[in-house]
C-alpha cells in the first residue's frame, strides 16, 4: 500500500512540489548539492545543480508531467532550455570551469517520439563538439525507483501510523497544517519517541526518507498553493531533524545539506506567500461571511511572517530587493488596525513586528508598542477574571475562536479553552519585561512592575535540549516563577543580559532567523531564553551593560 | 462488522462524558471549586518561590474502572449507565481528593505552616489564621481562606467560629488578627517595586 501512496503521490505532483523531494534523493545518495532554484532566476536551464558522489558535476533541469507524458511538443517547447542545460557552463562560486553532466527530470513518462528528438538533439551537440553532449533523462519509473528504495522501505508500518498517513494524505489542503498529526509520524521514523537501537548511517537515511515523507503529505497543500500550510511542515521537518541530530549528535555533509534544502523550501513557501499578499487586493480568505473572526489574526500572522523574510532578504543581500521593497510598504508602522494580540500565542508574531520596525525606525514608537503589548498580558492576566485572560500559547486563535462559539451555544459542545486559565500567570511577560529593560524604558517597567509580581511566570523546559524541537515533549517540567515583590533596576538588567540562548540547540542558534519562523508556529517554545537571545540578535539597540553570551 | 450507527454514537457518548464530569465534580466536593488547569507536556510541574526554593509536583495519575458486559448492553438503561458512571466518578474523585491533600500537606510541613494537636478550638482557629497570608480586594475586602474539614466536625467549627463573634477576649483577637493581616497586606502591596 505505501507503494501505491508513493506512486499517486508521484503521479499528481508538480514540478514544485516535487523538486525538494528530488534533491532529498540526490542527498540520500551521496550527492552534494551546490545550487537548488526556487526564487533565484533560471540558472541557465539548470534547476539544480550538483556533485555526483564521485565529484562530478551534474546538472538537472526538472519538468512537471504528472500523470502524463512529456510529448514531442512539449520538448520542442523547451528545447532552448535545453540547449541552455546542456551549453552553458555551470557559473557557481565552487566550479572552476569544469564539464557537467545534463539530465532532464521529469515524473511522468517520455513520449518514443520526445524520446528520438532528445537522442537527435544529443547527436546535434556531439557534430557541434560539445565535450558532454548527451541529454540524459530521469522520469516516472526512476523516480519510482528511488522514492520507494529511499522513501518508503524505511518508513514506519505500524496500523497507527499507516492511518495518521492516510488522514494527511486525505487532509484538506486549505486548511493550517496539521503539525499535531505529521508529531507522532515524524517521531517514530526518526527515532524520537522510542530508544530503538539504530545505528547512525540509519538514522540519516531516515532523516532522507522523512523529507520524501514529507514532500509527500504535502500533496494536497501544494495542490492548493497553502504557502503557509507548506512553510509550517517544512519548518517542522526542519526542526524535528535538528532534534534528531541533537539526539544522536550527528554532524556532516548529509545533516548540512538536507537541513538546507528543506530550509530554502520553507523561505520559497514564504516568498511565495509574499508574493500572493502584496498582489491581493484584501486579505480575505475563503468563506468570507466567517472570515471576520479570524481576518486580524491572519492580519497579525502575515505581518510577523513578512517581517522575519524582510530579515532574511537584507542578509542575504541584493536578490529579491524588489520584494523587500513591497514588504515594506505592506508592513504599516504604527500596526495596521486590523493587527491583533488574540493570545499569549501570537506575541512572537507581534516580537517579528517590534524587531522589524526597531531595524527600521531610531524613534522610540517601537519601544512604546513593546511596552502597550507587555501591559496589556500583565494587566489583564493579574486581574484573575474567570473568563477574561490571554490564553497561553498552547492555544491557537481556532481555539479561542471555538471557545466564542461554545458559549454563543449555550455552553452546549466542546470548549476547545476548557480548563485553559492558567490563573495569574504568563508565558511571554518575563522575556518582554527582559527587552523593555535593554531599551532603558526604565519608567515604563517601574509602572509594569507591581502587576508583573502578581503572575507566576510560566515556561516549559524540556527533560533533554533535543526535545526543545518538539511539538510536545514527553519529559521535562513546566516550571512557574513566582517573582521578588521587589527588586531593583540593576538586578533586572543583569537578568535582562543574558543572551546565552540557554536550553535551545545550536543549531536554531545558529540561525536566528529559522529560530523566529520556530516560534511562530510554535509560540510555546517561546521560552524567556529563546525571547532574549533573538533581542540580542535581531535588535541593535542596547543600552545597559553588554550581553553575557555564555 | 455489524452495521453500525458510529456518528451518532459518538455524540452519545460526549454526552455520557459530560455526566461524567459532573458526578466528578458532584464527588470532588470543595476542591472541584478550584480552578482546573491543562498542562501540554513533560512530567511535573514545579513552582520557584521568590526565595528561589522550588515545590515540585509530580504528575499523579487518577483512574477508575468501568465495567460494562455485553450481555448487559441489551438492557441497559440510561439510569444503570448513570449508575456506573457515577462509581466509577466516585472512584476517581476519591483518588483526585487524596492527592490534593496529601500535596497541600507536604507543601505546608515543608514551609512550616502546620499548627497540629488538640481539639478544633476558637483560640486554635486564631492561630492558623494568624500563620496564613491573606490578601484584600480594591475595596478592602478580605479574601478569606477556605477551611476544609470531616463533615462530622461542621457543628463544632460552627460553634467556635460563632465564638469569636460573642466573646470580647475572642472577638477583640480576631480583629487584631485582621488588622495585621491588613497591614502586612498594605506592606506587600508597597514592596511591589522595581527600585533604583
Amino acid at each position: 500500500m505505501l507503494e501505491r501512496i508513493v506512486e499517486n503521490w508521484l503521479d499528481s505532483a508538480s514540478e514544485r512540489s516535487y523538486q525538494n523531494v528530488f534533491c532529498q534523493m540526490l542527498i540520500a545518495q551521496g550527492y552534494t548539492i551546490l545550487h537548488n532554484t526556487r526564487h533565484s532566476p533560471l540558472e541557465m536551464g539548470k534547476d539544480v545543480i550538483a556533485r555526483d558522489p564521485q565529484g562530478q558535476l551534474v546538472a538537472y533541469q526538472l519538468k512537471g508531467n504528472p500523470g502524463n507524458r512529456l510529448t514531442l511538443r512539449q520538448y520542442r517547447d523547451i528545447q532552448n532550455q535545453i540547449i541552455q542545460l546542456v551549453t552553458q557552463p555551470v557559473s557557481h562560486p565552487n566550479v572552476q570551469n569544469e564539464v557537467h553532466h545534463s539530465y532532464l527530470v521529469t515524473n511522468g513518462e517520455i513520449d518514443e517520439e520526445a524520446q528520438l528528438a532528445i537522442a537527435q538533439q544529443t547527436e546535434g551537440f556531439r557534430q557541434s563538439g560539445y565535450t558532454e553532449p548527451d541529454v540524459r533523462t530521469i522520469s516516472r519509473g526512476q523516480m519510482l525507483t528511488w522514492a520507494n528504495e529511499l522513501g518508503q522501505s524505511l518508513w514506519p508500518s505500524e496500523l497507527s501510523d499507516i492511518n495518521t498517513l492516510l488522514e494527511l494524505l486525505i487532509y484538506d489542503g486549505k486548511d493550517f497544517f496539521p503539525i499535531d498529526k505529521a508529531d507522532s509520524l515524524f517521531k517514530n521514523l526518526l527515532n524520537l519517541s522510542n530508544s530503538d537501537d539504530i545505528t547512525n548511517p540509519e538514522i540519516i537515511r531516515r532523516i532522507s526518507s522523512c523529507a520524501i515523507l514529507t514532500g509527500i503529505i504535502l500533496k494536497n497543500f501544494y495542490k492548493e498553493e497553502n504557502h503557509f500550510a507548506i512553510f509550517s511542515c517544512w519548518l517542522l521537518y526542519y526542526s524535528y531533524v535538528i532534534s534528531t541530530t541533537e539526539k544522536h549528535n550527528l554532524t556532516g555533509r548529509i545533516i548540512d545539506e538536507t537541513l538546507d534544502i528543506s530550509k530554502s523550501e520553507a523561505i520559497g513557501s514564504l516568498i511565495d506567500l509574499a508574493k500572493e499578499v502584496i498582489s491581493r487586493d484584501h486579505l480575505v480568505e475563503g468563506n468570507a461571511m466567517a472570515d471576520t473572526l479570524f481576518y486580524s489574526a491572519r492580519t497579525t500572522l502575515l505581518t510577523g511572517l513578512l517581517s522575519v523574510l524582510w530579515f532574511h532578504i537584507e542578509a542575504s543581500g541584493n536578490i529579491l530587493n524588489e520584494l523587500k521593497i513591497e514588504i515594506e510598504k505592506f508592513i504599516k508602522m504604527p500596526p495596521n488596525n486590523h493587527m491583533n494580540l488574540w493570545g499569549e500565542g501570537a506575541v512572537p508574531q507581534w516580537l517579528a513586528y517590534y524587531w522589524y520596525i526597531r531595524r527600521k525606525s531610531a524613534t522610540m514608537v517601537p519601544d512604546v508598542l513593546l511596552g502597550q503589548l507587555l501591559s496589556k498580558i500583565v494587566n489583564r492576566n493579574s486581574s484573575n477574571i474567570e473568563d477574561d485572560f490571554f490564553p497561553t500559547p498552547y492555544y491557537s486563535i481556532e481555539d479561542i475562536v471555538g471557545h466564542q462559539l461554545f458559549i454563543l451555544n449555550g455552553s452546549k459542545g466542546v470548549d476547545p479553552l476548557k480548563d485553559g486559565n492558567p490563573g495569574l500567570a504568563s508565558y511571554m511577560s518575563e522575556g518582554l519585561l527582559h527587552l523593555l529593560c535593554r531599551s532603558l524604558h526604565k519608567q515604563t517597567c517601574k509602572a509594569i512592575w507591581p502587576n508583573f509580581t502578581r503572575l507566576g511566570h510560566t515556561s516549559f523546559l524540556p527533560g533533554s535540549k533535543w526535545e526543545y524541537c518538539l511539538w510536545r515533549s514527553e519529559s521535562g517540567r513546566e516550571v512557574m516563577v513566582q517573582p521578588e515583590l521587589t527588586k531593583t533596576w540593576d538586578q533586572l538588567c543583569y537578568e535582562a543580559r543574558d543572551a546565552t540562548g540557554a536550553g535551545i540547540p545550536d543549531r536554531f542558534l545558529n540561525d536566528p532567523i529559522m529560530l523566529l519562523l520556530f516560534l511562530i508556529v510554535f509560540p510555546h517554545r517561546a521560552t524567556p531564553s529563546a525571547i532574549r537571545y533573538l533581542g540580542y540578535k535581531l535588535n541593535k539597540c542596547w543600552f545597559i551593560q553588554p550581553p553575557i553570551t555564555n | 462488522m455489524l452495521p453500525d450507527y458510529v456518528k451518532t454514537k459518538s455524540e452519545v457518548q460526549g454526552l455520557y462524558n459530560d455526566l461524567f464530569e459532573h458526578y466528578l465534580k458532584k464527588h470532588s466536593g470543595p476542591i472541584s471549586e478550584i480552578r482546573s488547569y491543562k498542562v501540554f507536556e513533560g512530567e511535573n510541574t514545579s513552582i520557584i518561590r521568590p526565595e528561589g526554593h522550588e515545590d515540585i509536583t509530580q504528575m499523579q495519575s487518577a483512574s477508575s474502572t468501568f465495567e460494562l458486559k455485553y450481555d448487559e448492553v441489551p438492557s441497559l438503561t440510561l439510569e444503570k449507565i448513570a449508575y456506573k458512571l457515577e462509581s466509577a466518578a466516585k472512584e476517581m474523585a476519591d483518588q483526585q481528593v487524596q492527592h490534593f491533600y496529601e500535596t497541600i500537606s507536604k507543601a505546608v510541613e515543608s514551609a512550616g505552616n502546620t499548627v497540629s494537636g488538640g481539639p478544633l478550638t476558637a483560640e486554635r482557629i486564631l492561630e492558623v489564621m494568624e500563620t496564613i497570608q491573606i490578601d484584600f480586594d480594591k475595596n478592602g475586602q478580605a479574601t478569606l481562606p477556605q477551611i476544609h474539614i470531616g463533615p462530622e466536625q461542621e457543628d463544632l467549627l460552627k460553634r467556635e467560629f460563632s465564638r469569636l463573634e460573642t466573646e470580647p477576649d475572642l472577638k477583640d483577637r480576631w480583629t487584631q488578627v485582621m488588622f495585621q493581616h491588613r497591614e502586612n497586606w498594605r506592606a506587600r502591596e508597597n514592596s511591589r517595586k522595581l527600585v533604583g
